[in-house]
């Protein structure tokens, strides 16, 4: 599942440990395991329109450059 | 004189206040939906949850833009090649907020189909006015940048003088 989401597991079975009454609830403890599941796929997802802005700013800014730094 | 980085640093500010305008507005204050409500029904309670921390990912990614921006805004602001120009920066806040908008709607909304604007319609006109909205800002901001191109006021004026040559 990726370092990410084995500290996310650490973290929750610290919480749990800690008998924590508001992060060690059945709820949350499911919240978690749905995170985990598919994490990579679901982050990839969130911030791939991210990742493409990125590209297209940066293609464009060499294409901006001002014709004084053009050869 | 060379505007590039005062433009990417009105970008990157219009991405990712532009990315919370849609997560305080759709995500929290509308409820329309979330940043994996189609994959992930937030209808019950487990659902709405992992929407949530989802959606906070995604704000989290828009801080980070936003400061970076602020960041690349203050560097610009003490670089005199920079044009201080108040046109370029306005529009390229509009021309970022309006990349946001299409790339999102097409790779989130189109493509993956991982959200849509209004959930319960799926994909609708809500999508396509959404997508629309993008075009709309990004023409206005690049109309804008277009019209400020010989904007030069300096954003460090030589000691003494108060204005400078436009």
């Amino acid at each position: 599942m990726g370092k990410i989401a084995l500290v996310i597991a650490i973290a929750g079975a610290a919480s749990e440990a800690a008998a924590c009454t508001f992060c060690a609830t059945e709820l949350s403890q499911q919240v978690r395991l749905d995170v985990i599941a598919n994490f990579w796929t679901n982050l990839a997802v969130a911030f791939l329109p991210f990742a493409v802005i990125g590209a297209l700013i940066y293609a464009g800014y060499g294409l901006a450059a001002p014709a004084s730094s053009r050869e | 004189m060379d505007r590039r980085p005062l433009i990417v640093a009105g970008m990157l500010l219009g991405i990712g206040l532009g990315g919370f305008a849609d997560g305080i507005l759709f995500h929290q204050i509308l409820q329309i939906h979330n940043m994996l409500s189609a994959w992930i029904s937030p209808d019950d309670i487990l659902g709405a949850k992992t929407n949530m921390v989802w959606d906070g990912l995604f704000h989290a990614l828009t801080w980070t833009v936003t400061m970076v921006g602020l960041w690349m805004l203050w560097k610009a602001g003490r670089n005199p090649a920079v044009p201080w120009s108040g046109r370029t920066l306005v529009g390229a806040w509009l021309a970022g907020w309006g990349l946001f908008n299409f790339v999102e709607g097409i790779v989130d909304h189109y493509i993956l189909q991982v959200h849509h604007v209004v959930e319960r319609m799926r994909l609708s006109i809500f999508d396509h006015l959404f997508l629309l909205s993008g075009l709309v800002f990004g023409g206005i901001g690049w109309s804008m940048l277009r019209n400020a191109k010989d904007d030069t006021l300096a954003s460090h004026p030589a000691p003494g003088s108060r204005t400078m040559a436009r």
